[in-house]
């Protein structure tokens, strides 16, 4: 570039950079009008969609349903062309939305401008819409022939959820409200969310929150036809499966995230949200299980409808109690004054799907098998159930008990972390027996896969196999007797379980004369399950190590160095970075064991050029039995050669994270078996039922 | 020898249920804390679990032992004093307790109307386990469809009449 282009180059301040793109003010275009029409369309089309379903499910009038499907499918392209428009206006920085004026700035790294769509409510309620849209379409165009008949009333449930959806959207959740005057920068993106796992985190929640439509509209229809038809269970089946999976990522995400951004060492607090977005996993997970008893057995049809509805229900519940500030949490960076128009929906929701269950499911009848419960795994299965179930009651519980302790005594209780840790040891202990004996007696029947040999053999093996466990993680080191009790008594049963699911597995291809390929073909399902299963126990490994964990706040000298669990660490002065838009003050430590260098803790604080507070960056390094994690608490500002740290030594965190892969893994498996829930497979199979 | 092991399990059953009584217990399950000097070892343990049980009055979800926060590095404070003063764990929970209310704490006390929250979900657990034993697990079930028999019922005996009519 010549000399000459200097003064236009001074010209390009930073903040005017677009200029050309961004003239904020009303009337350069109107893309927020737009998107509003469009919301609004949304409204008529959907209201349109729920009436022509209605009619045509009760005259049975395709070429009506027809029209009711085109209304879904044009609800989605408006959505989605709605969509468009805000990130088209997220990125050129058009602040005359309010929306993108409170929750961006002209510093904010594209990635995160990106991901500034579902930083607060309106956007977060707008990509929430715009899923169910999506899975909405997905389920208007993916039936199976045996099902069409069926359809107008899935038609008329999605729609009817998208009404109220929309009708947020155009009234108390507006995206594209504008602001007068103009500002000429945004306020920014709250700094927690600038973090790389939450562009991932809340789109993969509300995925499984969204794709539980697809069961809660075929349970719907189910009841309004009466029956169950021949391919509702596969539908059902495997979009259960996929909200499962979805959530299980989500879960975890937000663990992680929480774990590295929050700075408190620990990745689950039963924070309301986080306790509101676990009740429908519970209730999915519940799902499957009473899905495997209907169909094998086809049994439980009802309690698996009653079980979809309320899985779905619990998803727009935990947003109701947060964003109507009913129950204050770490996620309150949404709320608004929607609560009453939460409140009435839910009512109503509740209301005609209790009314419509009360007169119709008693059509709705049990196979006539000849002998079903007493010792076998549809008992198993139901007393799976029952576990979870007791769970997500337990938490229901807890998450409400502000308002009614506040309701009958007068005075606000919250109900913290400690009161659900008393119960989830038990009903841990319960998962696992229920995994491990659940899988291994046989349906009908009630067999005991490897009988009583196996029993003792298991519970020989898991000594050795626990005690690499206790001696690997240092369980001893445990002061409190209870949590020493609990790791022992655990990690024994844990040891136990996962062996007899491996001879289950191993008798499973016994039977078919190790032919690996014939079982992955014909029961992928199962393969599916065994890893998933798997995966759960090596979760609840992960837990047990919480109960011990070390902990030392120090103040340190730039040149001074400190000891914590055998480890050496050596800090050397504040240093300042620049990374994307914040500021860094990091205090990197020096971490060597036994005079060896292991590697740097870079625990940091961090300041974002819109908000004043400075935030935390966690220093990590992790082995397989332990975590070191530091956190910067305090630091002189003046010379940083002083700084205050929090060092933790957390166990088995990593553990907890590769449980995460195995269970997702474990879900794709089962999600991708042509088999399962179809009637015909059991001709086709014959013998190879295992 | 079955006289050993029947003590060893009876004893690790009464460690687990013994940590759960009263408020205490033991430390949380997902995140546990801090750092002290001039604590003996089981002062530290008293000051642990009674700082788990005191929440930060300023934020949500945390414990004072998590949080950074003015108002929980005090209760904190206080805490640390009462604990090298040598007072016992009820004495300290009564003292906050007076001061703050039951508010401070974090899990519900078993009394009075707070009896329910753990009440509960105990009954349930039992009412549920005692209807699964009844309804489920002692009773195979015969089911009674009232005449109404399944597509696939309807078939087979028509299968069945079919292969009867062609012997």
């Amino acid at each position: 570039m010549g000399a000459g282009n200097v003064s236009h180059r001074v010209v390009e301040h930073p903040l005017r950079r677009d200029s050309k793109r961004r003239r904020p003010g009303y009337g350069d275009h109107m893309f927020a009008d737009y998107g509003f029409y469009l919301m609004f369309l949304c409204l008529i089309t959907s209201s349109y969609g729920v009436i022509a379903a209605l009619v045509s499910a009760k005259m049975r009038h395709r070429r009506l349903y027809r029209s009711a499907r085109v209304a879904a499918t044009l609800t989605f392209v408006m959505c989605f062309v709605a969509a468009l428009l805000m990130w088209y206006m997220l990125f050129t920085r058009d602040y005359s939305v309010r929306y993108i004026a409170y929750n961006s700035s002209n510093d904010l790294p594209s990635f995160y401008t990106l991901t500034a769509f579902w930083a607060a409510l309106e956007g977060s309620h707008f990509f929430w819409t715009l899923l169910i849209c999506l899975f909405s379409l997905i389920a208007h165009w993916t039936y199976s022939k045996d099902n069409e008949h069926i359809m107008p009333y899935v038609s008329a449930s999605t729609q009817f959820i998208l009404v109220w959806m929309f009708y947020l959207a155009v009234t108390y959740s507006d995206p594209f409200v504008r602001i007068f005057p103009v500002p000429e920068d945004g306020q920014g993106m709250n700094a927690l969310l600038q973090n790389p796992y939450m562009p991932f985190h809340p789109p993969s929640l509300f995925t499984g929150y969204s794709s539980l439509i697809i069961p809660f509209s075929y349970s719907i229809a189910a009841l309004c036809y009466g029956d169950i038809t021949e391919g509702w269970l596969k539908t059902v089946r495997r979009w259960t499966l996929f909200a499962w999976i979805f959530l299980t990522i989500g879960l975890f995400l937000g663990g992680r995230w929480a774990y590295v951004e929050l700075g408190w060492a620990g990745y689950w607090a039963w924070d309301p949200v986080e306790n509101s977005s676990f009740i429908p996993w519970l209730f999915s997970t519940a799902m499957l299980h009473s899905l495997q008893v209907q169909d094998r057995l086809g049994h439980l049809k009802r309690l698996t409808i009653v079980l979809a509805t309320l899985a779905f229900f619990f998803s727009f519940f935990g947003t109701f109690i947060t964003r109507s500030g009913l129950i204050s949490s770490v996620h309150s960076f949404a709320q608004s004054p929607i609560g009453p128009n939460y409140l009435a929906f839910l009512a109503l929701f509740l209301c005609l799907t209790i009314a419509l269950y009360a007169v119709r499911a008693p059509s709705i009848l049990p196979f006539d098998t000849e002998k079903v419960w007493g010792f076998s795994r549809e008992s198993a299965l139901v007393i799976t159930q029952f576990l979870v179930l007791a769970f997500a009651g337990v938490i229901f519980v807890g998450t409400m008990y502000p308002i009614i302790s506040e309701a009958i005594t007068g005075a606000r209780f919250n109900v913290q972390a400690p009161y659900f840790n008393a119960f989830a040891p038990y009903i841990g202990f319960g998962f696992i027996l229920a995994i491990g004996i659940g899988n291994l007696v046989q349906f009908k029947s009630g067999k005991l896969t490897g009988g009583a040999k196996l029993q003792i053999v298991a519970g020989l093996l898991a000594i050795p196999l626990s005690a690499i466990f206790i001696v690997g993680g240092d369980v001893f080191r445990t002061k409190s007797p209870f949590a020493l009790g609990a790791q022992i008594v655990g990690f024994w049963i844990l040891s136990w379980c996962t062996i007899c699911l491996i001879y289950d597995f191993y008798d499973h291809l016994k039977r078919l004369k190790f032919n690996t390929k014939l079982l992955l073909k014909r029961n992928l399902s199962y393969c599916g399950a065994f890893v998933a299963h798997i995966g759960v126990l090596v979760a609840i490994a992960g837990f047990l190590g919480n109960y011990r964990g070390l902990e030392r706040e120090v103040t340190l000298k730039a040149g001074e160095s400190t000891e914590l669990y055998g480890y050496q660490f050596n800090f050397d002065g504040i240093k300042m970075e620049q990374n994307a838009n914040a500021t860094h003050y990091a205090a990197p430590l020096k971490v060597t064991k036994l005079g060896k260098v292991i590697g740097e803790v870079k625990a940091a604080r961090s300041k974002y050029p819109t908000k004043a507070e400075l935030m935390h960056e966690v220093g990590l390094i992790g082995s397989f039995w332990h975590d070191i994690y530091a956190v910067l608490a305090d630091f002189d500002k003046t010379d940083g050669a002083t700084a205050t740290f929090q060092l933790h030594i957390n166990p088995t965190v990593r553990i907890v994270w590769i449980s995460a892969f195995i269970m997702i893994f474990g879900g794709f498996l089962s999600l991708f078996d042509r088999h399962r829930g179809v009637r015909s497979r059991d001709h086709v199979a014959g013998s190879w039922e295992v | 020898m079955k006289k050993t092991i029947r003590v060893l399990i009876s004893k690790t059953f009464a460690l687990i249920l013994l940590g759960h009584i009263g408020w205490f217990g033991h430390e949380g399950l997902f995140a546990s804390s801090l750092g002290f000097e001039g604590m003996s070892e089981e002062q530290i343990e008293l000051f642990q679990r009674v700082g788990n049980n005191l929440r930060c009055p300023t934020c949500t979800g945390l414990s004072v032992m998590q949080s950074e926060a003015d108002f929980a590095v005090k209760i904190r404070e206080a805490a640390r004093d009462q604990v090298l003063q040598g007072k016992s764990e009820a004495e300290i929970m009564t003292f906050f307790i007076e001061r703050y209310g039951l508010w401070i704490l974090r899990k519900p006390p078993a009394e009075g109307f707070h009896v329910m929250a753990w009440g509960v979900p105990i009954a349930f657990a039992l009412l549920g386990a005692l209807f699964l034993w009844f309804f489920v697990w002692r009773k195979p079930k015969q089911v009674d469809l009232g005449g109404i028999r399944t597509t696939q019922d309807i078939m087979l005996e028509m299968e069945n009449q079919l292969a009867q009519m062609r012997k």
